[in-house]
Order: C-alpha cells, then structure tokens, then sequence
C-alpha cells in the first residue's frame, strides 16, 4: 500500500471507518475475436470517518463513479479490499448486504433518474423505515417520514408526503433522495455528483445541507465531483483520480492552492472562476490537448499530455509518494512542477497568461 | 392525523361524485385518440355481452324463406337457409370478442412475463428468452396456426383462443424486455437496491408500474392481432362451423356465394363490426403511443397555429396584431427608434455604446408564451436586449429563466405552442446593408435566407445537433450549398479551412458524429456554424456537457476565432463563472425577465440586482481566500402562475412589500457606468446600496 | 465481425427451430395423419404408404431421434416427401412451380405497399394537422379491414360487376405458362386486382407507423439545426427528417414480414390465385399432410430469407450499426 501516511492521523484508535485498500476494478471489453482489459480503477486506498468529507475529483471515465459503486456494494472489486470498522466486508450474502447498507448509503446524481415516477415521495422515505425498522407502521411511520423531509428542510413537510417526483423541482427530488438514503441511520454517505445536475443557485444549499448532515449527523462522506472548485470548500481532503489511479491527494486547501500534480494544476487552472474575471483568463500552465489517457503504457498515464514528461515517465509507472505533511502525488517531476507552477502565479501574479493566437492562422476579411 | 398510507395509495374520494368527476376529467385529458378508440370498443363490449339478449330470432334456427333482403321484420335480411343476419352478427360478435380479448389477455400475460424476466434476470435468461422471442417473431405465425389447425381442427374455442395466444405474444414480450432493459439500468432501481428492496419486490413494485402503458400497448395490440387472425381462421373454416362468429358468418356467406348472388347484407355487417373493432383497437394504440410519446401530441389543438397545418421549417408563430404592425413599420420604413415600445417602460437600453461598434440585433418588447390546452406559460416577458458587432454578449439564467426561449424565439427557431406575442427584432447586417430588418416580418424565405448566413446557432448537445446518418463534412457543405454556389474545390477548401481552423484533424472530416468524442463534435458544430461566416453565432450552452479541461480547450478556441473573424456572440449559459471569463457585457434572466444588464466588469464588480449578487456569491472560488458562500434558498419561480411584480420576490431578502407592485422595467444603475441597468429599484434606492455593501463586509 | 457472427447464427436457430416444429407437429398431434390421409385417399399404392408412414413417425422404424436424423438429412437434400393428390409428384417440384407466383406477387406487393405508405407517412407528419393528415381514420379503417373481405368486395365490384378485372386466377385458362408475351400480359392483369387488395390493406399501416416515427424525428434537434441552418424544407425533410425516420420504420418492416405475408396468402385463396397460399388451403382441407408440412417450411424459410435481406439493407441504411460491427 502507498498511502499510509495520508489519512492516517488516527492509526491508533479504533474508530469507525469505511476503509478502501488498494481498490481494483477491471472491465472485460470484448472487441471482435479479441478480449481487453480496461483498468478502471487501480490501487485506490482511502478512509472515510465520521464527520469527514473526502473528495474525489476527476474528469468522466477516470473511475471516480466506480469507486462509489464499489464502496456501494453495486460493483464487485477486481483486487483490493473494502474495510468497515476494520474488518473485511463480504457482501455475497443477503443479509450481510443489508447490514451493510444500513451504514452506507449512496446519493445519486441525477435526481431525475434516481426517484421512481410511479411512486409518491411518502413512499420513497417510507419504506426503508419498513425495511430497516421491522413492523413500523402507521402513525410511527408517518412521524418518521415527516421526521425525514423536515431534516432535508422539505417544508412543511405533509405537502410533500403525496407528491409525484415530476411535481417536484430537482433541488426538491435531490433533497428526498438524500432523505431517502438517510431513513435507514446511515454512517457513510456516497455521494456521486450530488449537484452537478442542479442549477448553480441550487447546487449551493444542498451542498450546505449535506455539510450540515455530517456535522449534525457525524456522516462520513465520499463527494465526488468533477468540479474541483466546490471540492475545496465542501471537503476536507481531495483524491484527484486520472485514468483510474489517484494521481494526488491531501488536504483540499493545499491540493487546490499548491498543487503538484501538472494534471491537478491543469484542472485548477481549467476550472471558470468568476473571481479570474478581471485576469479574463485562469493561469494555464501550458498548452495542453485534451488526449485520451494513454492506457496501457508502461510509463506515467499523463505523459503523452504532460509539459514536463521526460523519457523516464514514459518508462516508469510513478507511485504515490509523500511530498509534505498528509501531501502526496505520483508524479516523477513533483518538484519541478511545484516549482513551474508558483512561478507562474507568481509571475501573472493572478492576472493570468495573456492568450496566444497563431498569426499564421487566416483570418477572414471582415467587412 | 393524516396517517402515511394516504400518500402511498392514491387518495381515496372524499365522496362517489367527487371520484366520478376526477375520473371525468381524466378522461378528458386522454388523447381524443384513445377516446374515440375507446368509445367504439365500449360500443361492442356492450353489444358482445347484450347482443344474444337482443337477437330478435334464434340465429341457428331457419325460420322463414332463405335470401330476403333487410326489412322490418330482418333488419339485415336473411341467409340463404333462412337465419336472421342481425341474430347471428350479435351472437358472432360475443364469440368472437370473447375468443379476441382472451387469447390478447393471455398473450399479454405471456408477453410481460418473458419480456420483463428477460429484462430483468439478464446475462443467460436474457440472451435464451431474447431468441425465443425473437425466433417465434420470424416465424409466419398463421401459416402456422393453419398447419396446427389442419392436424386437430380445434373443436371449442378454448383451444383456438390458446393456440392464438401461444403465437401473439412475442412481439410485445419483445418491447417489453427493452423497456426492462432499460429501467433496470435507471437509477431508481439502483436506488432501491440501496434502501434493501428484495429482487421480488423490485420486479413488481419498481419495474412493472413503469411498464404498464407498455403492457396496455401489447394488451391492445394482441388482441387485434387475435382478432384478425381469428376471423380468417373461421373465413377459412378451420374452426368449428357449427359455431357463429363473425369469421364463421363471413365462412357461410362465401361458402353459399352471397355477393355472387347479391346478398350484400349477409356479407357485408359482419366484416364492418370486424373492421370497426379493428379500427377502434388501432385508434386505442395511437392514442396509447401519444401518451407515451409525448411528441405525438397534437400540441396545435392549442391556438398557437389558429388552427392552420403546421411544417417543421415554418418559423415560429407571430401573434396578428404584432405581425400586421411588424409588416407595416418594414413596408413604410417607419424606422425610429422606441416606436414599437409601449409608453410603460423607461427609454432605457442595455447598449451602453462603450466603443463605436454597430448595432446588429435590437430586441425591444420581446415577449412569447407557450399557449398550450393547459393555459398559457409567459416564458419570455417584455425583454430588451442589443448584440453590437464583434462583441460577446453573456445571457444568464437557470433553468426555466427563458434564456434559450429568447435566444431561439429571436431568430424565429421556436415551435408551436410558441408564439411571439409582442416586441420586435431587428436586424442590420451586412446583407441587408446596414438597412433594418424585422425579423418578426420576414417571410419563411426571407428568413432562410438570413439564417446561417447572418445568424448562425451553436447548439447545447452536438450529439444531438448533428445528423447521425450524415458525414460531418457533408453537414457543412449542406450548409454552404443552401447559400453560396461555390465550386467543388472551392466548397472542400473552405470546409478544410475551418476544420483547421477548430483543430480537427482533416482525417475526421469523413467520419460519422458518433464517431467523433464529445470535444470533437462540439469543434464540428462551431466549425459548421462559421462556415458562412456569419455575424452573429448563438451558443447555446456550447461546453456545459464537456469536461472542465475541454470546457477550457473550447472556451479558448471560441475568443480566439472571435476576435479572428469579428463575429458577434449571444453566448447562453447557466454558469456565470464563464461569461465573467469572457463575456464583453451580461444579460441576467429571471423568471422570463431580464433582470440585470452591464459590461462584465460592472455585474462582476457591482452586481446590483439581488439575483445577479446572490448568484455571484453561489460560486466556489479557486483564488484568493475563501469567501463565505451562500446559495439562493426557495425554487425557480412557476411561470404557469407568476406573481405580480418582481419574480425574485420569494427568495430575495431584501424584498419589500413594494415589490409585489413594481413594474418590472430597467433603470439606470446610479453608481455605475452607462449601460448598467437593473429591474431592482430596492437596490438602487441609496440606503439599500448601504446595507449591501454592509453585508459583503461582515461575511468576507 | 461479432455482430455478424450472431445474426447468421440467429438466422441458423430461427431455421432450425421451423424444421424442428415441422417434424414434431404431425408427432405430436393426438390421432394417427397416415389413417386419416388413408380416407381421403384410399388408393395409396403399398410403397406410399410404406413412405407416409417413415415420414409421419407411425411405424417402428427406429427411435424418433433416428427418425429426426433422417428428416434433417431428407430436408438438406431437398427431399420434403411425396405428393398425395398428385402422387408420386415430389411436393418440391409442385412447390417449385407455384413458389414464383406468390413470391412476384406479394413480394412486390407488399414492397410497393411500404414504400408508398413510408412516402405518405413522410407527408403527413410533414403537413401535420393539414387536410391530408387528417385522413389518417379512413386509413384506420382500411387497415383494419381483413384481406379477405376487402378483396371478395374489391372482385364483386370490379370484377363481377364492372369486368374491369379478372375474377379469379393468375392467368387465362387457355393460356400454357411460359416466357411469351401472351402469357404474361394476362398474368400481370390478373394479378392487378390481388396486388391492390394487399396494398390497400396494408398502406394504412406503413403509412401510421412512418408518419409516427417522423414526427418523432422531426421533433429531434438535428432537424431543428437544419432549420437553422436555412435548408430548403424539402432537403429537411428527406434528408434529415425522413433519412432518419426510416430507420425503426424498416426495421418494423422487418419484423412484421411474417404478418403481412400471411394475410397475403388467404388473398390468394380468394382469388384462386395459383401461388403458395392457395396450394396451402387445398392441402389443408383435403388432408394432404406432406405438403402442409413442406408449405409451412418453405413459407417459414422464405419470411427468413426476406428477415435476412431486410437486415443486411438496413446495416447498409445505418451508419451506427456498422462501427457497433467494427468495435
């Protein structure tokens, strides 16, 4: 395992804990006669605890969702382990999968998708309370439900018991799903791109709702997101996962500020900011092409996008190594490329890299 | 105390009139499809269980002289050994009802069961119940049943009604198992997985109340199946003659040469009742696939079209009295400006004239609305907005604000329920030269000749944008050819040109869009949108599907050939983090209503509309310090029921009691540059600007 | 590759699955055919009868696994028995002779009838809510309508009563079949009045289905996009809106071959047309199993190999299916 020092403040004490250890996921893609192997996910570690929030940011297809669906129990890892208050989780049998999702539960990202049309909202938070608290009925259920809309601030509550999803907005339907997955007591929460789907005036209260649940609730919450900027202020620790490896992780503030990773700063600096208006353009470190991860090579998977690949990264698969406290990366050039990207702030001093047009290019005779 | 159940079952009637009124109005609402279907197959469910009762004779029984044509006493006639047609067309009618509806019955019952097993179990159940299906689909089911029936012919119509069930199931089974397939992959199942539903329950409780329009669909569908197949059957004599139905009438009638011998009326009534049954099933289908396919819907009933046919190229509706007055300012060049404003709102306009650009697009007074049976939705309301040459203009909004509304109903993109209802659009471009132009005016061909070349349209979703059955490079020279005539090589230069200029390697250019990544086709469909070199592209939403790293890529290549090419660019997007990137001014949409427009720098730097700085304040930030955030509490506003006054009220906390009366109209920003205008007068009022910049102290 | 691989093998089940049904069928129907075939025709020589019974499992001749092996190696020959009301008449060479007939026929027929109504389907959603579009019940109707009647009313009318057609038959009774002008003149009369039959009854539903799928299609954003970008309506609607539509509508085509070409056949036996579907009917009702059994296989065949054309068309019509093929 590579990662021990990064969460590992409480190596000590036994405290609750959703563990991954080295998670590992291979697709079978079956292309003609021949059969391929696609690594989704590769020796991913991390450690959920209770009021906690980790994130785990990357672009789609970096195996970000597929690590939730494994710690969800949807997906059955191809390696690794998956750990809950320190002993192994076996998931083969019914009833072990339901202990199981009485502590872990997952929020899904479309909320339009993730709410069955055919039944009420009072449905929906009724029965996990029946599944999970055997012979509630009546009017202990019905305070239950209650109970739940008012936690997610659905108000007032009886409104909503006998609504339909599509007569509900999809800040609304997020908010029951998350209800939802709160009936049954959970102690970790999954969430898969909670807010990605909602209007950026929304996106904002449920992320504030979900921060409150963890502190109220002590939840240990995985937040997956593809949107490095909320990471910083929604977690307290950010993974960056890059063609299925986590590439970078640490405290979020020190990954979004000082990150080492040249992919990491590539995110960062890609990321719109109102803030950078005034610059018009974020810091870009170098030109970049967006190019499909370079699977299958020897060497580093960014290295055919990387500005300071060498042959060694072409060569050497980098492993996650510590570069400063609970800070580590895989990247040959750590260093270098710590270096290369202070000193471009430091140079634009926040006022960006003015863009460069190619005057080779034809421009056409504008009357 | 309400107890739970009543939100799990669907409510109980307060009283019997109240039920039979909701069940009224349902009935209403059905497509009139389904309800002519349905009325005429009620029509024979009543005559197929009253019919015997009613039959004036005995059917089997010869009462009078054979081949007398319809009297009083024989309202059809009678058959040549003298039976009373009527008699025997109401018996035939149960018979063959019944044989009808319960092989459909079973069929359908056989149908759900291996389409949503196959469906569901997947992997090997999935892969044998999909061939058998599919075998017994190609196979000719009544060269089959003939075969069967030439061995044993079925001597009661239990056997026929099984033997017609066991052919008529798979073609539902196999609409059923795709639609399984598709809810198992939903979320939802997932989800219920999560809450620890059991495999059983997620079958019946999750899936199959999803697939019952499509269960209902197979249900109608099989039984015309049976329906037909049953009455050739008889017509052929291969079920038991002895028995009336209408197959076996029709069997008795050709087997004794009715026409030939000019008894129509033995004849013709009982292959009307098979032939209207079977009309009233397919109407009943339309009328289903409408309900599930909300396209079907005939939205002209609404009075968007007046009522008049409707084509897929004719621009959008503009209301008459708008459109006669449209036509009347072009045709006498009346140009000045304001004429078409109503005397309500301020001479205020969101063209700041900051550099001596031209003015291409003036909208003034836009309004349009979505008139449909269920009332009419205002989705755009009274807008003003200016797009000068060469610049970027920024229109924000969420969902529902009427962003994209705006932006298509300017160009006359929008569709039926969509009519403008007031304003005007005009346009000076280079074509025109420099003279102004009404697009709420244009004719269809004058508008087509404008789009494209003048106005072109980057769309949301390129996948979707692009023809799936269509070379890329063949979209782009659709494009040229429907303007310019250009040579062969001349067409294939400029193409190569701007697939260089988005970075596409020319190599793509012969591919099909599914074969090109997301980046990719978004690069095609703004490449399409130069081709013509146009002077205003709208865009909307270009890079919201794209990941960030590609979302930067596009954004870039966007400044980059606009201030290349010196187009102008009405950019629509939800996210205000990028127009702040990149926009020259921005347009903030509410609740259908510009709320708020200004150079970037001033809507960044003084936000004065409480929408626009709650907004602002929504973004996490990457630089500088972290700001304490805050969202924007309550829902988008409902545009079916707007309340008076300004839409933002509910949510906004500065709202007065004043607010619910003000007229919406922009007024000049006292602090801020010219230009900046905002519909909020609270905010502009000075002690308010106090209180503002109080609150963005204390929370930094 | 691997798409391919499946679908012949698909096509390969389907087939097998028909011979299978046509060996178990007489197997496993209560009663003994051969008796019931000895009634009708009491004259059967000894060796026919020695043949009928091999074919139809009634004597002991080795176990019915024995006896599926030999059906199978019977049908690779092309060996699908003897003729009973032509005995000994191979029922192959009878069926050689009429398959032609219902093959021009209904084939082209039934092709006509899908191409017109996908051309008034495009039309009607094209100018929907016109005067046309709303003619669609009449079209209901019409498809609703069994074959049989409409065409028995379609004979009294124009061919009893006006004489503008033939009563019955696919060619003059004079007249010897054969490659000369005579001949096919009178056969292409005759077979005006049954091809009508089919196209009226069936039109209706290409036409639904077609006009169904358009105003799906139009309603998709491509077709918006072409739109905006200033086409001319007609290039819109064929190549954008109709292109596409086509798609499901031909693979609905397909798919219900099977249907259509069964309500084609008891056309014939209305018309006393000499093709597979009268042949059938006289089989059936004089108990002449053999050719009951080979009928049901060669029309089973045939909706195959028409499946099969169908779809090797429609890889050609899509572009998507065949990268899916490539991946």
């Amino acid at each position: 395992m590579s990662d021990e020092d990064a969460t590992g403040t409480d190596a000590g004490e036994q405290s609750f804990a959703l563990e991954a250890v080295a998670l590992c996921k291979n697709f079978r893609l079956s292309r003609g006669l021949h059969r391929n192997v696609l690594a989704a996910v590769r020796n991913v570690s991390l450690r959920l605890l209770p009021g906690i929030v980790v994130a785990l940011v990357g672009e789609s297809g970096s195996g970000k969702s597929t690590v939730a669906r494994m710690l969800a129990g949807q997906e059955q890892p191809t390696g690794g382990a998956i750990m809950l208050a320190g002993r192994p989780v076996e998931l083969g049998k019914a009833r072990n999968y339901l202990a199981y999702k009485r502590d872990v539960q997952m929020i899904f990202q479309d909320p339009f998708a993730s709410l069955n049309p055919a039944h009420t909202v009072g449905y929906h938070l009724a029965r996990p309370l029946r599944l999970y608290q055997h012979g509630r009925r009546g009017a202990p259920l019905h305070d239950g439900v209650v109970s739940l809309l008012e936690r997610v601030r659905l108000l007032p509550a009886e409104n909503f018991l006998a609504k339909y999803p599509h007569e509900l907005s999809g800040g609304q339907r997020q908010r029951v799903a998350i209800a939802r997955a709160l009936a049954v007591g959970p102690r970790i929460l999954l969430a898969d791109e909670p807010v990605s789907m909602l209007d950026v005036s929304i996106r904002l209260e449920i992320l504030r709702l979900l921060d409150s649940l963890r502190h109220d609730l002590q939840l240990g919450m995985l937040y997956i997101t593809h949107d490095i900027a909320s990471a910083r202020y929604f977690a307290d620790e950010i993974l960056v996962m890059y063609a299925g490896e986590v590439i970078e992780r640490g405290p979020a503030e020190i990954v979004t500020q000082s990150p080492v990773h040249p992919y990491t700063q590539l995110l960062v600096a890609s990321a719109p900011d109102p803030a950078a208006f005034a610059r018009r353009r974020s810091p870009v470190v170098a030109e970049h092409r967006a190019t499909s991860p370079g699977l299958g090579t020897a060497g580093c998977n960014f290295a055919n996008r990387c500005p300071l690949a060498t042959d060694s990264c072409l060569e050497e698969h980098p492993v996650l190594r510590s570069i400063g406290t609970y800070h580590s990366t895989a990247c040959w050039h750590a260093e270098r490329s710590a270096a290369a990207f202070s000193a471009t702030v430091e140079a634009t001093g926040i006022t960006g890299v003015g863009h460069h047009s190619e005057a080779t290019r034809e421009v056409r005779p504008h009357a | 105390m309400t107890s739970v159940r009543v939100a799990l079952v669907p409510k109980e009637g307060a009283s019997a009139a109240g039920s039979r009124r909701r069940l009224l109005a349902r009935w209403r609402r059905l497509p009139i499809k389904a309800r002519a279907g349905g009325s005429i197959l009620a029509a024979f469910c009543i005559v197929a269980i009253v019919g015997p009762y009613l039959a004036p004779y005995d059917p089997t029984s010869d009462i009078v002289s054979g081949l007398q044509a319809p009297s009083v006493a024989h309202l059809l006639g009678t058959t040549m050994t003298g039976q009373d047609v009527l008699s025997e067309v109401l018996v035939g009618t149960r018979a063959t009802m019944v044989v009808a509806f319960a092989a459909g019955a079973l069929a359908t019952c056989m149908a759900a069961l291996i389409g949503v097993a196959a469906g569901f179990l997947a992997g090997l159940w999935d892969e044998s119940l999909s061939l058998l299906t599919n075998v017994f689909l190609v196979l000719p089911a009544l060269p089959l049943l003939i075969v069967l029936l030439s061995y044993k012919s079925a001597d009661s119509s239990l056997g026929i009604t099984l033997v017609l069930s066991m052919l008529g199931w798979p073609y539902g089974a196999r609409l059923i198992r795709a639609q399984t397939l598709s809810l198992r992959r939903r979320d939802f199942i997932t989800a219920a997985r999560e809450t620890g539903e059991r495999r059983r329950r997620i079958l019946w409780a999750e899936i199959l109340p999803n697939v019952g329009s499509l269960i209902a669909v197979t249900f109608v569908g099989s039984v015309l199946y049976a329906i037909s197949a049953e009455v050739a059957l008889a017509f052929l004599g291969l079920t038991p003659t002895s028995q009336w139905s209408l197959g076996t009438i029709l069997y008795w009638a050709q087997t004794e040469s009715a026409l030939q011998l000019g008894a129509w009326w033995w004849f013709v009534p009982p292959g009307v009742f098979v032939a209207l049954i079977g009309a009233g099933l397919v109407l009943l289908n339309m009328g289903l696939d409408e309900l599930i396919n909300p396209r079907l819907r005939d939205t002209r009933r609404g009075t968007a079209t007046g009522g008049r046919s409707w084509r897929p190229t004719d621009p959008t509706v503009v209301a008459p009295d708008i459109a006669a007055h449209s036509i009347d300012v072009a045709r006498h060049g009346i140009v000045s400006a304001g004429v078409t404003r109503s005397e309500s709102s301020a001479p205020v306009t969101g063209s700041p004239q900051v550099e001596p650009s031209q003015l291409l697009l003036e909208v003034r007074g836009f309004s349009i609305t979505y008139r449909s049976t269920g009332g009419a939705v205002g989705a755009v309301r009274d807008v003003d907005l200016t797009l000068h040459s060469g610049e970027i203009v920024g229109l924000a909004g969420e969902s529902g604000s009427g962003k994209s509304t705006l932006a298509y109903g300017l160009c006359r993109l929008l569709r039926p329920p969509a009519v403008i209802e007031a304003g005007s659009v005009n346009y000076r471009g280079r074509r025109s030269g420099g003279a102004r132009v009404d697009l709420l005016a244009c004719s269809p061909d004058e508008l087509r000749e404008l789009r494209w070349s003048e106005v072109a349209v980057v769309f949301q979703s390129a996948m979707n944008a692009l023809n799936p059955v269509m070379r890329v490079s063949d979209q782009l020279i659709d494009a040229i050819d429907a303007h310019v005539t250009l040579g062969e090589d001349a067409k294939v230069e400029r193409v190569e040109r701007l697939i260089d200029l988005v970075g596409i390697p020319r190599d793509r250019m012969g591919s099909y869009p599914h074969e090109l990544s997301g980046g990719m086709r978004q690069r095609v469909m703004i490449a399409m949108a130069l081709v013509l070199y146009p002077e205003i592209v709208i865009m909307d939403e270009p890079t919201t599907a794209l990941d960030v790293v590609v979302q930067r890529e596009i954004l870039s290549q966007i400044i980059e050939l606009q201030s290349e090419m010196g187009f102008a660019v009405l950019f629509i997007t939800h996210d205000l983090s990028v127009l702040a990137e990149m926009a020259t001014r921005i347009a903030v949409m509410y609740g259908g209503r510009v709320v708020e427009v200004g150079s970037t720098t001033e809507m960044v730097e003084r936000p004065a509309h409480p929408y626009t700085r709650a907004l602002l304040r929504s973004f996490p930030s990457l630089w500088g310090p972290k700001r304490a955030l805050a969202g924007i509490p309550g829902s988008p506003p409902d545009l079916r029921n707007p309340s008076p006054g300004c839409p933002f009220v509910p949510r906004c906390k500065y709202a007065a009691a004043s607010c619910t009366e003000v007229a919406m109209s922009l007024l000049p920003v006292s602090a801020g540059e010219a230009g900046h205008v905002s519909a909020c007068p609270v905010m502009l009022s000075p002690s308010a600007e106090h209180v503002a910049e109080h609150e963005i102290e204390t929370t930094s | 590759m691997k798409h391919i691989a499946r679908r012949l093998a698909f096509y390969v089940a389907a087939a097998w699955a028909a011979i299978t049904i046509n060996f178990f069928v007489p197997r496993a129907m209560p009663g003994n055919a051969v008796d019931a075939m000895m009634a009708q025709f009491p004259h059967l020589e000894p060796g026919a009868l020695k043949a009928l019974e091999a074919e139809f499992g009634v004597g002991s001749d080795g176990s019915l696994l024995h006896q599926y092996g030999s059906y199978l190696v019977n049908i690779l020959h092309g060996n699908l028995g003897t003729d009973l009301t032509q005995f000994p008449t191979p029922v192959s060479s009878i069926i050689a002779s009429t398959l032609p007939w219902t093959l021009i026929l209904v084939g082209s027929a039934t092709v006509i009838s899908f191409l017109l109504g996908t051309l008034l389907g495009i039309f009607a959603a094209w100018r929907r809510g016109s005067r046309f579009d709303n003619l669609m019940p009449g079209f209901i109707f019409l498809q609703a309508t069994p074959y049989f009647f409409l065409a028995l009313l379609l004979v009294d009318l124009f061919a009893a009563h006006l004489h503008y057609f033939p009563e019955q038959r696919g060619y003059d009774i004079g007249l010897v079949p054969g490659w000369h002008l005579n001949f096919i003149e009178s056969a292409l009369y005759h077979s005006l009045l049954p091809a009508l039959t089919i196209v009226i009854t069936s039109v209706g539903g290409w036409m639904l289905g077609m006009r169904n799928m358009m105003i799906t299609t139009l309603g998709e954003d491509y077709v918006l996009s072409a739109v905006a970008k200033g086409l001319a309506p007609r290039r819109i609607m064929l190549a954008y809106g109709a292109r596409n539509a086509i798609l499901p509508s031909f693979a609905a085509f397909s798919t219900s071959l099977g249907l259509v070409v069964s309500g084609a056949l008891i056309m014939e036996v209305v018309f006393a047309y000499p093709g597979v579907g009268l042949l059938l009917y006289n089989a059936v009702t004089s108990n002449d199993y053999p050719m009951v059994q080979a009928l049901f296989l060669i029309i089973s065949l045939a909706v195959l190999g028409a499946n099969l054309i169908a779809e090797v068309v429609y890889v050609l019509v899509d572009p998507r299916t065949r990268t899916a093929e490539a991946a």
